[in-house]
């Protein structure tokens, strides 16, 4: 999970999702499973429920460093 | 949320929210794009380059 | 409850000026339940201004820490022991906790980080709604459960005034009239009877005008000596 060195290459922004276990979670379950292409530079965080997401844990991963958030469910 | 970012300096662009229902595989897929292509577009997040020079104090 | 308000994270910067290292203190009792000052909001408040003074350059050193209630002082004494070598303590209690942390830990500044606003009720999920000012002389009982004070644009005691629309009150076209609420009261209880004698001026001295209030229990005070 290293950023690698810095390059001219266009960044890979580093984006964490935030899914619901039941919904999106099983969405990107499906979508590996159907083999669709998506940015593989994602990081998902399973939660019973994206209602479980506040806005202290969207600042924290800000905080240490993360590009962007997809909050699905 | 967003106005949080803004008020920050990060951009409220850097967040994106989505309902999608199990099935909705496609959606997902696309929903990981477009926020992937914005953030690309804003640049990588700018706590990461103060982040590596405070290690060094 | 006491209610209050965050304040702007560019008020907070601003109040803060050069300010090294920072203590954010919430408390737990009014202002968590309000959603103001409670660890929570501790937690988004100080990871804000680790990022903000971050991108401003000038990275500042930001802990949390958050007391059961900041206005007593046996629940604000355990943070004597924290407070070493912080430049400055952000307050998100309400005004009396700020003043509580001044006056127990006179050698550190505590600053505001929210906005007290009002002794409120939380009408609904998200919404609160001013009930009381503290006159010190609670007219609740001769006008039917409804504060004239608090909720009278104009603090009527004789009311409704000539601006009474429909229930309205003419000030704000999003608040009841308090006074047409009183008689609506007054008519259902069918007590109309006491609401036509005029109520004579209000006797403000045991409100804010008659300066600093202070309450005295000699039967609960520690016996001294
Ligand atoms: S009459 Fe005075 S004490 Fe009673 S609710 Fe109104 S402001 Fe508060
Ligand atoms: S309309 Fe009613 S609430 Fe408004 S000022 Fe007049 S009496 Fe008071």
């Amino acid at each position: 999970m290293s950023d690698g060195p810095k390059s001219e290459m266009p960044f890979d922004p580093k984006i964490v999702a935030f899914c619901c276990r039941h919904c999106a979670y099983a969405a990107a379950d499906l979508a590996g499973a159907m083999r669709l292409h998506y940015p593989h530079s994602v990081r998902i965080v399973d939660v019973p429920c994206s209602g479980r997401v506040d806005p202290l844990e969207m600042l924290r991963a800000f905080e240490r460093g993360v590009d962007g958030l997809l909050v699905a469910g | 949320m967003s106005n949080l970012l803004e008020e920050i300096g990060l951009g409220r662009e850097r967040i994106e929210m989505v309902n999608v229902s199990s099935a909705m595989a496609v959606q997902f897929a696309e929903a990981v794009e477009n926020v992937t292509q914005r953030v690309r577009e804003l640049g990588p997040n700018p706590l990461q380059a103060t982040r590596g020079s405070d290690n060094e104090e | 409850m006491i209610v209050g308000e965050r304040k702007p994270l560019s008020e907070i910067m601003e109040l803060l000026g050069g300010a090294q290292k920072v203590l954010v203190a919430g408390c737990g009792t009014c202002v968590t339940v309000c959603f103001a000052g409670g660890e929570k909001e501790v937690g988004i408040l100080a990871s804000e201004l680790r990022m903000k003074s971050k991108l401003d350059d000038h990275a500042m050193d930001v802990e949390e820490a958050t007391v059961q209630r900041q206005c007593e002082w046996e629940y604000i004494d355990p943070l004597r022991e924290r407070l070493d070598g912080f430049d400055v303590v952000l307050s998100l209690a309400c005004g009396i906790g700020v003043q509580a942390m001044n006056e127990r830990f006179p050698g550190v500044i505590t600053l505001p980080g929210i906005n007290t606003t009002s002794l409120s009720l939380p009408v609904e999920q998200g919404v609160w709604e001013e009930r009381c000012q503290a006159c010190g002389d609670c007219l609740l009982g001769t006008t039917f459960g409804i504060c004239p004070i608090a909720r009278c644009s104009k603090q009527l005691l004789n009311g409704p005034c000539g601006g009474s629309q429909e229930g309205i009150c003419e000030v704000d076209s999003d608040t009841p009239c308090a006074w047409q609420l009183i008689w609506d009261r007054a008519i259902e209880f069918d007590q109309v009877r006491r609401l036509l004698d005029i109520q004579a001026p209000k006797n403000w001295s045991q409100s804010r005008d008659g300066g600093l209030r202070k309450i005295v229990r000699e039967d609960l005070q520690l016996e001294s000596e």
